[in-house]
C-alpha cells in the first residue's frame, strides 16, 4: 500500500514537471500578445471583396461631377454621362488600392499631440455635426452656439483621452452657409490637437486648407506635418454629393489626409442583411480610393465605416450592437487593403448622459478598439450624432480611459512577474510598502477620473453625487482653469479675416 | 548664516527630502548623519515636514497609496534611529495626540487598517500600529500599558465585527474605558453599529478617522 502510494506521487510529479516544460517550450517570443479580434474567416474576407468588386463593376457609382467622371473614362472606367454613373474595372480598384499610403501621420498644432494612424494603433477622439447642445446649468438641450462650440473644444484640448478633435458641432447662431467657416477656424484656435472637419464646396475647401496654413506658417508645412484632416462623408448607396465632392477633390489635390466615410443604414440604404450593408459600404470606400488615386495617388485616406444598423420602430440609424459586429467587420477588411481605418464609436442614441448612454457607448468604444480600429469617433456626442454635451465628454474621456488600459495588455517580463518579491515577502505579508509597487502601480492599475470607489459613508460624505453630478464638476473646473494656449494675433486675425470675408461674399 | 546653521539646515533638508523622495534606507542614512542634531527638531522639521506634504497630496487626490505608505516607511526609519536618542534625553515628540491601531481577533485584513495609520502619521498623530489578528485581551493590555489618547478598531468582515464590541466592553469591565477613545470602522462597519457597540466615533474612510481624530483631540 505504501509503495503503491509513493509509486502515484512520483507520478503525480512526473506529470506536473511535463506540464511544466510544456508551457516553457509553447512560449514562442516576438507574439504579437493582443491580437485584433475578428469574426470573417479569410475566405468570407475574400468574397466580401470580391463581392464589393462585382458591385463596382456592375453597379458603379454616381459622380455629379463632368470632369471626374471623364478622368475615370480615361482609366477605363465605363461611364454613363447621362446618369452619371460610373462603372470601376475590378483590376483597376485592386491598383489603386495597393498605392494608399499604409500609414499617415497626423499632427496637433502643438507637435507633442503626435498620431501614427495604421497598423495595430487605436486612437479616440471626437466626431461632428451635433446641433444641439445639451447646457451645462439646466442639463436641458438648445440650439448649439459658437460659443458652446469654443467649450466643447476647450475641453477636449484638456482631457488626456481626447486624442484628436473634430468640430463637435454645427453653431446655429452663426450663417448656416458658412458655419463649416466657422468650426475650422474655432477648433484651430481652441485645441492643440488634431483637428478635423468638413468643407461645403470649393472655396470652402480652398478656405479651410488657408485657414490651416495661416497656422502651420504656410502649405508646404501643412502637407509636410499634417494639422487638420478633411472629413467626407459619401451618400449611401453608392453616390457623391456634388459639392461636397468637389471640396474633397479640392483637399485631395491639395495632398490633406482624407477621412473618408461610408454610413449605409442596414434594410435603409443598403440590404437588412449585415452581410450586404458591408458589401455596399466597403464598394462606396473602394471607390473613393479610386477616385482619390485619379486626382492625387499620394494623398492619405482614412477608410472610415459608419454603417449602421437601423431601428425599425422609428427608421433612425442607431447605435445597436449590430455596429459593433459591422466595426470589426470592416476594420478586417481595412486591415486587409492595408489602409488606415477608422469608424464611429463610443456612441448612443440615448438623449441624456444616463445608464443606456453608458452601456451604448462602452460597447460601440471597447469593440472596435479591440478590433483595432485605428480611429475611434463619437467622444461628447448623445442622441446619435445630434447633440454634444461637456458632462459626457468628460464621461467618455473615462470610458477611453479604461479602454487604453485594456488595450495595453499583461506585460509579462522577470520585472513584472516578481517572482523574486513574492519570495522576499512570503505568505500574507504586504506588497504595499515595496518599491516595486510604487514603482509599478501607475502603469499596471489604471487610476480613476470621474468613476466613484468610495465606501459607502465616505461616498456619502463628499455629497453621493451620481456619476453626472461629478462631470459636470469636472467640466466646470476644467473649463475655469484650463487655458489653450492661444494662436499669435497675427494667426488670430489672419483666421477670422477669412471667416469675415466668407460671410460679406454671402451676403453679397 | 553661520558655518552649524548650514549645516542643520543641510541635513534637516536631507531628512525632508528623504520621505518626499519616499526612501526608508536614505531616511535612515540621514537621520544618523543628524547625530549631533536636536532629535527633537529633526523628526518635526525633517521628516514629519515630509510625512505631511505627502499627506495632503494624498488627501487632494495628487498622489496615491504607494506614495503615502512609502513616506510613512520613510518616516518609520528616520524613526528608528531619532526615537531613542528623543528617549534619552528624556524628551517626546509633540504630536496632535498618540492613536492605537489594529485590526481585532480574528481579521487578518491589513490594507485599511494600513492606510488609516499611514493617513494619521502624515497628519501628525503618533501612531502604535499592534498589526492584524489582534486579540481583545492585548488591545486591553496595550491600552493599559501605553496610554494612548484613542483606539482605532479595524473589522473587514460582519464576523469579526463582534470582536470590536468585546473589546469595548473589556475596556468597560477594566474601568479603562473612560481613559482612551475608541474609534471604530472597516468595510462591513456602519455609523450604526459604532453606536449600538458604544464607540466615540466611525470612520468612513482613511479622511474621516483623521477629522473625527482631530475633533475628539480638539474637545479634549
Amino acid at each position: 500500500m505504501q509503495t503503491e502510494e509513493r509509486h502515484a506521487r512520483s507520478n503525480n510529479r512526473a506529470k506536473f514537471m511535463h506540464t511544466y516544460i510544456t508551457i516553457e517550450l509553447t512560449n514562442s517570443e516576438g507574439e504579437k500578445s493582443m491580437k485584433a479580434i475578428e469574426i470573417l474567416s479569410k475566405d468570407q474576407r475574400y468574397l466580401l471583396h470580391l463581392e464589393s468588386l462585382e458591385l463596382l463593376k456592375r453597379v458603379g457609382v454616381r459622380i455629379p461631377i463632368m470632369e471626374t467622371l471623364k478622368l475615370m473614362e480615361d482609366v477605363g472606367c465605363v461611364v454613363d454621362y447621362k446618369e452619371q454613373i460610373v462603372k470601376l474595372p475590378p483590376y483597376l480598384v485592386e491598383e489603386c488600392v495597393r498605392k494608399v499610403p499604409h500609414r499617415v501621420t497626423l499632427y496637433g498644432r502643438d507637435k507633442k499631440y503626435k498620431l501614427k494612424v495604421g497598423g495595430d494603433n487605436v486612437y479616440f477622439g471626437t466626431a461632428g455635426f451635433a446641433t444641439r447642445m445639451l447646457d451645462l446649468k439646466t442639463g436641458k438641450d438648445r440650439p448649439m452656439t459658437k460659443y458652446d462650440l469654443i467649450e466643447l473644444t476647450k475641453l477636449a484640448d484638456a482631457l488626456d483621452n481626447v486624442q484628436f478633435y473634430t468640430a463637435i458641432g454645427q453653431p446655429l447662431d452663426v450663417p448656416l452657409k458658412i458655419s463649416d467657416r466657422y468650426q475650422w477656424a474655432i477648433s484651430l484656435e481652441n485645441t492643440r490637437k488634431h483637428v478635423m472637419c468638413h468643407a461645403t464646396g470649393k472655396e470652402a475647401a480652398k478656405d479651410a486648407i488657408k485657414m490651416a496654413s495661416i497656422v502651420t506658417g504656410g502649405e508646404e508645412e501643412l502637407r509636410k506635418t499634417p494639422i487638420t484632416t478633411f472629413v467626407y462623408c459619401l451618400s449611401s448607396p453608392l453616390a457623391y454629393e456634388k459639392e461636397y465632392t468637389e471640396a474633397m477633390i479640392e483637399m485631395c489635390k491639395f495632398g490633406l489626409p482624407l477621412y473618408i466615410s461610408s454610413g449605409p443604414m442596414a434594410g435603409v440604404s443598403s440590404p437588412v442583411t449585415l452581410s450586404g450593408t458591408l458589401i455596399v459600404n466597403n464598394a462606396e470606400l473602394l471607390s473613393a480610393v479610386v477616385l482619390t488615386r485619379l486626382i492625387n495617388p499620394e494623398a492619405p485616406m482614412i477608410y472610415a465605416s459608419w454603417a449602421r444598423p437601423t431601428d425599425m420602430r422609428t427608421g433612425r440609424a442607431v447605435w445597436g450592437p449590430e455596429n459593433c459586429l459591422l466595426r470589426i467587420a470592416s476594420s478586417q477588411l481595412a486591415r486587409y487593403y492595408n489602409i488606415p481605418c477608422s469608424c464611429g464609436g463610443i456612441l448612443s442614441d440615448s438623449k441624456v448622459p444616463d445608464a443606456q448612454a453608458g452601456y451604448e457607448k462602452a460597447l460601440t468604444a471597447l469593440i472596435p478598439a479591440l478590433a483595432k480600429t485605428n480611429l475611434i469617433k463619437g467622444m461628447g456626442l448623445l442622441d446619435g450624432e445630434n447633440a454634444a454635451s461637456l458632462e459626457q465628454l468628460v464621461i467618455d474621456n473615462e470610458i477611453v480611459g479604461m479602454i487604453s488600459r485594456i488595450l495595453r495588455g499583461v506585460e509579462i517580463t522577470d520585472e513584472t512577474l516578481a517572482a523574486d518579491l513574492i519570495l522576499k515577502v512570503g505568505c500574507l505579508g504586504s506588497f504595499l510598502t515595496e518599491k516595486h509597487t510604487l514603482k509599478h502601480y501607475k502603469d499596471e492599475l489604471w487610476i480613476p477620473k470621474l468613476s466613484d470607489r468610495l465606501k459607502l459613508d465616505a461616498w456619502k460624505i463628499a455629497g453621493a453625487k451620481t456619476t453626472l453630478e461629478r462631470a459636470k464638476d469636472i467640466a466646470m473646473k476644467t473649463l475655469r482653469e484650463h487655458e489653450v494656449p492661444p494662436l499669435s494675433k497675427d494667426i488670430h486675425t489672419g483666421l477670422w479675416k477669412l471667416v469675415e470675408k466668407a460671410e460679406r461674399k454671402i451676403k453679397g | 548664516m553661520n558655518k552649524l546653521e548650514k549645516e542643520e539646515i543641510n541635513l534637516l533638508n536631507k531628512l525632508y527630502l528623504a520621505v518626499i523622495n519616499l526612501d526608508p534606507d536614505m531616511a535612515s542614512e540621514a537621520a544618523k548623519e543628524a547625530s549631533n542634531l536636536d532629535p527633537l527638531k529633526a523628526i518635526e522639521k525633517g521628516l514629519a515636514k515630509g510625512v505631511k506634504e505627502i499627506g495632503d497630496k494624498f488627501s487632494k487626490g495628487e498622489c496615491f497609496l504607494p506614495e503615502l505608505i512609502m513616506a510613512g516607511e520613510a518616516m518609520k526609519a528616520g524613526l528608528q534611529v531619532l526615537e531613542p536618542r528623543l528617549r534619552r534625553r528624556g524628551e517626546k515628540r509633540k504630536t496632535l495626540g498618540s492613536f492605537l491601531i489594529g485590526t481585532v481577533a480574528g481579521d487578518i485584513h491589513d490594507i485599511g487598517k494600513t492606510v488609516v495609520a499611514a493617513m494619521l502619521s502624515a497628519h501628525g498623530f503618533e501612531v502604535i500600529d499592534l498589526g492584524v489578528d489582534i486579540p481583545a485581551q492585548e488591545f486591553v493590555n496595550k491600552v493599559k500599558e501605553l496610554r494612548p489618547d484613542i483606539l482605532g478598531l479595524s473589522a473587514l468582515m460582519t464576523s469579526t465585527m463582534p470582536a470590536q464590541k468585546e473589546i469595548i466592553d473589556r475596556l468597560k469591565e477594566t474601568n479603562l474605558r473612560k481613559k482612551v477613545k475608541v474609534i471604530v470602522g472597516g468595510a462591513a462597519v456602519t455609523e450604526q453599529w459604532a453606536k449600538q457597540i458604544g464607540a466615540d466615533a466611525y470612520g468612513a474612510d482613511a479622511l474621516d478617522v483623521v477629522t473625527k481624530a482631530k475633533q475628539i483631540m480638539s474637545s479634549g
